[in-house]
């Protein structure tokens, strides 16, 4: 998709937050290029109202919510202004499968390599400057760490290092995005791969670590066959965490969704490579 | 045929009032063993059907007991609702009953866990009074 946009007029790349675009681009109408790591992406901005995020990295692309859910977990994004003339512009629409008044929903793309929709922006999201935007659908936090890195906030200038290979990101957003689920995260006993949700990662980290060791350590004397599943019910809700893949996720969820539907959730996941 | 009448009759009453609550846990679809258990994993009562706990089983629910409750403690200070661990063939489900003793339910996966968390609640505080 971005190499059939219009090339646009280069402003100049910089290195800002991502909230800097939002609150720079007012009267612009055009894109943004990003750029994070050997992936690329970009932002399509009619005076200050974001009508698309898109991201892509390799076979993954993110669109709407997830890929904007990307940038904002980087405190520093590369980008690159590019101003649109009004035919530029609607020609970009076009290509992005927008209608011309650039508010409605964008088609899902066809090669997303899964069956699954992620969320977009609805019309009423985008009616709004993005800080408004992010606090209007409680965006959430996605921290998608390297093997040996975290991200660090006070790194100024230098895009945060990721790992794209792994889990497969539209699948996670689609399961934030189910009533009931606060955040949600992959980890394995080295490091947590991705998290994302109303929820700090560390702590989060250290309870799903420790949920996996008990697991561990009583699977094996209770021989009721192999592991699937444990979840701790509290007064605010649920912890669970399960297998996925090489790794195991885990599950923060409101006190409203009850075990028939994590249960749902998980086989679906581990059955199929989806929620239901 | 009231020979066999008069022994079961015999049966319910000899049967302590505990193993009785039990019971209406264990006559529930595929629900293999209903356990009142201290933390530190000694049995206080329990009611099996085709299912045996060895002391490896018992260990293993007590570790899982302790470290729910100090992961609770550390996410939220907040006490445990509910444990619910699920393997391929079967689930446990771990409900406290006061401070130091709990409720263990073993069903095959097919169980219906509604029916049985309905039964926990509304069973609970009858089980706390012969403590």
């Amino acid at each position: 998709m971005i190499e059939r946009l219009p090339e646009g007029k280069s402003l100049g790349w910089m290195q800002a937050p991502p909230t800097w675009i939002s609150s720079h681009t007012v009267r612009f109408i055009g894109i943004v290029r990003v750029v994070i790591q050997d992936g690329e992406g970009f932002i399509l901005i009619k005076k200050g109202k974001p009508i698309l995020h898109y991201f892509k990295h390799g076979a993954i692309e993110l669109k709407g919510h997830s890929a904007l859910d990307y940038f904002n977990s980087h405190p520093i994004l590369e980008f690159n202004l590019c101003k649109y003339t009004t035919e530029e512009f609607t020609y970009a629409l076009k290509v992005c499968n927008i209608e011309d008044q650039g508010l409605e929903i964008p088609k899902e793309p066809e090669n997303y390599g899964h069956s699954i929709s992620v969320k977009t922006p609805t019309p009423s999201d985008m009616d709004t400057d993005l800080p408004e935007h992010t606090q209007k659908i409680g965006i959430s936090e996605t921290v998608i760490f390297s093997q040996d890195e975290l991200p660090k906030e006070s790194s100024p200038v230098v895009p945060q290092p990721v790992v794209f290979d792994e889990p497969d990101l539209k699948i996670i957003s689609q399961i934030k995005n189910l009533n009931g689920i606060v955040a949600i995260s992959v980890f394995n006993v080295k490091r947590n791969v991705i998290m994302m949700g109303d929820a700090d990662s560390e702590p989060l980290l250290k309870i799903a670590r420790t949920m996996l060791a008990t697991a561990e350590k009583t699977t094996p004397q209770l021989k009721c066959g192999s592991f699937v599943h444990l979840t701790l019910q509290i007064p605010e809700g649920n912890i669970i965490i399960a297998p996925y893949r090489d790794n195991h996720i885990c599950l923060l969820t409101t006190r409203t969704i009850n075990i028939g539907h994590i249960r749902r959730i998980l086989r679906d996941l581990q059955q199929n490579g989806a929620p239901p | 045929m009231r020979d066999t009448d008069e022994y079961y009759t015999s049966m319910k009453q000899e049967m302590p009032m505990l193993k009785k609550i039990l019971n209406k846990f264990l006559i529930l679809h595929e629900v293999r063993g209903v356990i009142v258990v201290r933390e530190n994993g000694e049995i206080i009562e329990n009611i099996k059907s085709g299912i045996e706990f060895d002391d490896n089983f018992m260990n293993a629910v007590s570790t899982l007991m302790q470290d729910s409750k100090a992961i609770a403690d550390n996410f939220s200070n907040a006490p445990i609702s509910m444990v619910f661990m699920e393997f391929s063939e079967y689930f446990l489900l771990l409900g406290p009953l006061t401070e130091k003793f709990f409720l263990l339910i073993i069903a095959q996966n097919t169980a219906n866990i509604g029916q049985i968390t309905y039964e926990i609640k509304k069973n609970t505080e009858e089980i706390v009074s012969l403590l």
